[in-house]
């Protein structure tokens, strides 16, 4: 095991090499980092690649909507150069934020996580759970699908984030629709488990209520309810009736002032040292390079139900779903 | 080169033109740049969005017509005016005592009344939840011996945090204000046969009613605009701001013409509650000048504890936040979770990353508050002394920038400062400008409720003996406000080193704050680290308080 580990991180160091001298002739000195993912792993990961080049990077740390709104108010001239945060189609949806990057660590990709539309740097993925406080309910009495939490005996106890405010909220959203067909029969559901539902604004209130035990029982992604599986407050259920597992964002601002910084700031979360320090040291989110395990004590992806989640249609119809979920969530809050 | 220059000095530009004419002009000047224009800017960006919204009668429509958005705007008018009221009838006994009584713990009372409303952002309301939420420390230790505590999340539990959290404006300003009458007033009444709760009701309230209503309208402006509390445990319960700010955290870009309709809303309602105040308060203007302050009176023993207790209480119970987050800066963390040991895992951690924040934020703050207590104090006096439709002008576009959330300002900074001629984007200067417009009206309102109780005698002696407008002002006006003047600083530092929202989007990384890293390891869930911070910032806070009673001895009394 630790053999194979180490020829990994040597093939990573080796592929890393190879890939960064492509862009590598006199990158900048410096790069700006704009991240909406937990700032222990982005500090982390950031001083990594910035002793590694000799890069000084810059962080500015906010959630997601905050920072496209920044990045929109800037675009006359673009102070960032990474957008380390959001769903899986954020750029591809907003091209005129963000500039098309294919890395050459993409060839050892697992293919389902690569955006076809070039605009994502794929460097973890996440899908979405339902987490319960284990005070509050037992895991015999937790929800086993999506559809439990349409049932009466959940009124009032779940809690969940705007799809509008939170990206991972459309994700569950937007599967939710797919599993059950897209038409009336799954906006009918998807209104019954909203009305249970306490709609909250910030996707991290979520995990956080229900493992400090304010809420039973909450909609939240793996990484944020994994943590608090490790301290032991909170369960995890992998709805029979499946999930996504989709790739988290990263993207290249348009115009940004460091491009060659940025492209090599791709190409190295995509090194398998990297991302086994994604698997081992962030405990929770799934790395996305071929022959890279998950965290010992996280379900093997093969042993709960992944959906073929139909990107396309999400996207193409994200407008249409948000105006309806607002209608749902006016009618039902 | 230098005759041109000569001329432009003020001395020639005051010779000539007026030593306040020039200050209203630059007043105006700062005003617009800093805040008209990007208010504008925002407003104009947010009309030309997409071709398929509809235009922006159409969205108040929809606003009055569905119940989820017109709602927010009753519950926001609820929460607010019931905070506003119970911290006036909370914070005003509580000043009077601690001002006139010889309770105990009054050096505690004063310092502690300051702390409570500079609890840290965020994590201050999310303490609320630790202590009293479902699950809450408070509320399993009182259900484990039988006491079932009523849940903090809704209306009644905003309220509460709300009337916590705000009525030290009340105090302050009410503290403040008793300082100003003479003892004379209510020895004459004392005399003439009045009991002491007809001479307060008669004769000191009717003096406190400029500093009472400019009290409410801090607590009713910052109840009315505040995010953190209610989005922690509104649930169900939402109010406009919360609204506004999911359209600016709207991952999708969001509804920029709604977005704008519930804003313009939001300054109706606080420009209104403006209006009422400064008619209400110019109604009852009166010019006293305290030569011999309110005496504070021994009392007989039970009145001397009761009063305690009372003041105690209150303000123990607005600390409880406070004492939570210092309390939770040295328990170890296991993952999300905190245990019951203590540790100092928390601040050495901090140590790595703490030098940055902590400098950008004392230089910033410090930088802001000289500004604020200049300009504010000038144009508070340009307000009071000199009215008219300029003066009237400035005091409403002052005023204004209470009704501007944060967020706005700085995404309004943002596209005004991010294009040539001007470029301050990523600087600190935009950081430092955007703190002093969001806190000036503190700084005037507290020169204005003093100047109003001042007595203009004095100034008018010194210009008939010869002394111009500009040295009457500075060497007359500035050491009568000096204690004004201190309090505002006092308020204006205390509330600009929390800046939170403006300083979120205008903050580059490089000009991170102390209250910027608070957010982000709050919604991390790292509840030590942020609590660490969080004592790091009361500390701050508390650190100025500390410096200014040492320097001015027996006075500090008059800080609160």
């Amino acid at each position: 095991m630790m053999k194979s580990i180490g020829a990994l991180v040597l093939a990573g160091a080796l592929s890393a090499i190879a890939s960064t001298s492509a862009v590598a002739q006199n990158h900048e000195k410096q790069l700006v980092v704009y991240a909406s993912h937990p700032s222990e792993m982005v500090d982390y990961f950031i001083k990594d690649f910035g002793d590694k080049n000799g890069v000084k990077v810059t962080t500015v740390k906010a959630g997601t909507g905050e920072l496209l709104n920044r990045i929109r108010a800037e675009r006359g001239r673009p102070a960032g150069d990474i957008m380390w945060g959001g769903f899986s189609d954020t750029g591809s949806s907003t091209p005129d934020l963000f500039d098309v990057y294919r890395s050459p660590g993409l060839a050892n990709v697992q293919p389902k996580m690569i955006d076809p539309s070039g605009y994502n740097t794929p460097f973890g993925a996440s899908t979405m759970v339902i987490m319960y406080n284990k005070k509050l309910v037992t895991a015999d009495q937790a929800p086993k699908t999506w559809a439990d939490l349409a049932k009466p005996e959940w009124k009032g106890k779940v809690v969940h984030a705007d799809p509008s405010k939170a990206s991972s909220a459309l994700g569950a959203l937007t599967t939710w629709l797919q599993i059950y067909g897209k038409g009336e029969p799954a906006w009918k559901l998807v209104e019954d488990m909203t009305r249970n539902m306490n709609i909250v604004l910030r996707s991290s209130l979520v995990f956080q209520q229900v493992g400090r035990g304010e809420y039973p029982v909450g909609v939240t992604y793996e990484e944020g309810a994994f943590n608090y599986v490790l301290a032991g407050t909170a369960g995890i259920v992998y709805p029979a009736d499946g999930t996504l597992l989709q790739p988290e964002g990263m993207f290249i601002v348009k115009g940004g002032p460091n491009p060659r910084a940025a492209r090599l700031f791709a190409d190295y979360l995509l090194t398998s040292g990297a991302q086994t320090d994604l698997a081992t040291k962030f405990p929770g989110r799934r790395p996305t390079l071929n022959g890279v395990t998950t965290h010992a004590e996280m379900l093997a992806p093969d042993k709960f139900k992944v959906i073929e989640y139909d990107e396309n249609w999400a996207a193409q119809n994200r407008k249409q779903i948000l105006d309806r979920m607002q209608q749902v969530i006016i009618r039902t809050q | 080169m230098t005759g041109l220059a000569y001329t432009v000095t003020p001395n020639w530009l005051s010779r000539h033109l007026g030593f306040w004419p020039v200050v209203t002009a630059l007043a105006f000047v700062a005003l617009v740049a800093l805040l008209v224009l990007p208010v504008i800017n925002i407003v104009g960006l947010s009309l030309s969005g997409k071709d398929d919204q509809p235009g922006v009668l159409a969205n108040y429509i929809t606003f009055f017509a569905e119940r989820f958005y017109y709602q927010t705007l009753i519950n926001s008018l609820i929460v607010s005016s019931a905070a506003t009221i119970l911290a006036v009838l909370l914070g005003v006994p509580a000043a009077y005592f601690a001002t006139i009584y010889n309770i105990w713990g009054r050096g505690f009372v004063r310092a502690a009344v300051v702390l409570t409303f500079v609890s840290p952002p965020f994590i201050g309301s999310y303490s609320w939840v630790i202590l009293f939420g479902r699950s809450g420390l408070v509320t399993a230790t009182l259900a484990e011996i039988g006491i079932p505590l009523p849940s903090i999340y809704g209306a009644p539990g905003i309220v509460l945090v709300f009337t916590l959290q705000f009525f030290p404006f009340v105090f302050l300003m009410v503290s403040s204000g008793l300082k100003s009458i003479d003892q004379s007033i209510e020895d004459a009444a004392r005399n003439l046969g009045s009991s002491e709760l007809s001479v307060f009701f008669t004769v000191l309230l009717p003096l406190l009613v400029p500093s009472i209503s400019a009290g409410a309208l801090l607590v009713f402006v910052a109840a009315f605009t505040d995010i953190g509390t209610p989005i922690i445990i509104g649930e169900r319960f939402r109010v406009l701001p919360v609204l506004i700010y999911g359209e600016f955290v709207n991952e999708f870009g969001g509804r920029p013409v709604l977005a704008s309709t519930l804003a313009v809303l939001l300054l109706a309602v606080t420009t209104g509650a403006l209006l009422v105040q400064r008619w209400y308060a110019g109604r009852h203007a009166h010019g006293t000048a305290a030569i011999r302050p309110l005496m504070q009176r021994e009392q007989p023993p039970l009145k001397r504890l009761l009063a305690s207790a009372y003041v105690l209480l209150l303000v123990g119970m607005a600390l409880l936040p406070i004492i939570n987050i210092v309390i939770s800066s040295f328990l170890k963390a296991n993952g999300p979770l905190l245990l019951f040991e203590p540790t100092l895992d928390n601040y050495i951690r901090l140590l790595r990353t703490v030098a940055v924040p902590l400098t950008n934020t004392l230089l910033y703050t410090t930088a802001a508050t000289v500004l604020c207590a200049v300009v504010g104090t000038a144009v508070g006096y340009i307000i009071v002394r000199r009215p008219g439709r300029l003066g009237g002008l400035l005091d409403g576009v002052v005023m204004f920038s209470y009704a501007v959330p944060g967020i706005v300002l700085g995404v309004g900074l943002i596209v005004t400062y991010n294009e040539p001629p001007l470029i301050l984007t990523g600087t600190a200067a935009i950081l430092i400008l955007a703190f002093f417009i969001r806190r000036l009206p503190f700084s005037v309102r507290s020169a204005v409720s003093m100047l109003q109780q001042l007595s203009r005698d004095t100034e008018d002696a010194s210009i008939n003996l010869g002394a111009g407008p500009g040295r009457t002002f500075l060497r007359i006006t500035v050491p009568l406000l000096a204690m004004a003047i201190l309090s505002g600083v006092l308020l204006t530092w205390s509330n600009t080193i929390r800046e939170l929202s403006a300083t979120l989007v205008l903050q580059s990384g490089s000009t991170i704050t102390l209250s910027v890293e608070i957010f982000t390891e709050v919604v991390n869930a790292n509840f030590g680290t942020a609590s660490a911070l969080g004592t790091i910032l009361i500390l701050l806070t508390f650190l100025p308080l500390v410096v200014l009673f040492r320097f001015l001895g027996k006075q500090e009394d008059a800080l609160v």
